[in-house]
């Protein structure tokens, strides 16, 4: 009975610190990673309160898949955001203002809520439960986020995609000027064509 | 478990949910941003499921909710990157500072 407060009391200073790091680091790649820890801890709450089937899934989606893709992005767009401009936003003091406006209008009102005095028991078999409640309750909430899932899978494929391939049928503006002081008169005629050989 | 009192779930979930909010408003980076955001929507799944374990243990509303939650926040993070890739391809940032144009 006291490991698990211990365990509670452990998890949440750690999701609490990484979190603040995730917020507070200057560097983002460290802010990104940092983001592992925090959402292993997260996953780790979950199971504290008896579901394990959402330990799995914040495991596998948060703590595994979201933070590296984040990551990839992020290291794809970090050329121009070295160290100096990677640091708090003007709206920092802006930002801090409204998160403790948050906790003050929040925290009175959780003291105001009641501990129930009988806490209801969880089935052994909730992994169960719930995989069947998928299948018979809420069989139409879960075909359609497997819709929203490929309608996100192929618009973000898109999206990624599409200006590389503008970009090779149709030079941007900048991409014929640096071909102009480079290549002398061959890029107008490219430009005539409308399309840059690769 | 029955020795940890729903408050401090509530409370644990609440410091993450603004230390979230802080992060969207303070940061300069798009993609720094989404990092709070993610906080943000970990911090709400804890209070549903915390009530969910308190009170209403007996159905299965909440942890189908969490999952769906999850699973949309995991489509949002996907098209958001994507956006967010694109977006820099065409002015060479993320800066959202620098990001005040419609059309590219």
């Amino acid at each position: 009975m006291t490991s698990e407060i211990f365990l509670f009391y452990g998890l949440v200073a750690e999701v609490l610190i990484t979190g603040l790091l995730v917020v507070g680091s200057k560097n983002l790649v460290r802010s990104g990673f940092w983001l592992m820890p925090c959402f292993l801890g997260v996953a780790c709450l979950f199971l504290l309160l008896d579901n394990p089937l959402l330990f799995v899934i914040q495991l596998l989606i948060y703590a595994g898949a979201v933070p590296i893709l984040i990551l990839f992005v992020l290291m794809l767009t970090r050329e121009v955001m070295d160290e100096r401009r990677t640091e708090q936003g003007r709206l920092w003091p802006l930002g801090l203002a409204t998160a403790v406006a948050f906790l003050i209008l929040a925290l009175p009102r959780i003291a105001g809520v009641a501990q129930p005095e009988r806490i209801p028991r969880v089935s052994e078999d909730i992994t169960q439960a719930i995989g069947n409640a998928f299948l018979a309750d809420y069989v139409l909430p879960f075909e359609v986020a497997s819709l929203l899932l490929v309608a996100a899978l192929i618009g973000a494929v898109y999206l990624a995609h599409s200006e590389k391939r503008r970009s090779i049928t149709a030079p941007s503006k900048e991409l014929l000027m640096e071909e102009n002081g480079h290549g002398g008169d061959t890029a107008p005629a490219l430009a005539d064509r409308g399309d840059v050989p690769v | 478990m029955e020795a940890i009192p729903l408050q401090h779930w509530l409370i644990a979930a609440t410091c993450l949910f603004s230390i979230g909010l802080y992060g969207v408003i303070s940061r300069r980076n798009t993609i720094a941003v989404l990092f709070g955001l993610e906080l943000m929507l970990a911090a709400a799944n804890i209070n549903l499921l915390s009530f969910w374990r308190y009170k209403w243990s007996d159905s299965l509303e909440a942890p189908v909710f969490v999952a769906i939650i999850i699973l949309v926040a995991a489509c949002e993070a996907a098209v958001a990157l994507a956006i967010i890739l694109n977006i820099f391809r065409q002015i060479r940032s993320v800066d959202l500072d620098e990001l005040d144009r419609m059309r590219g």
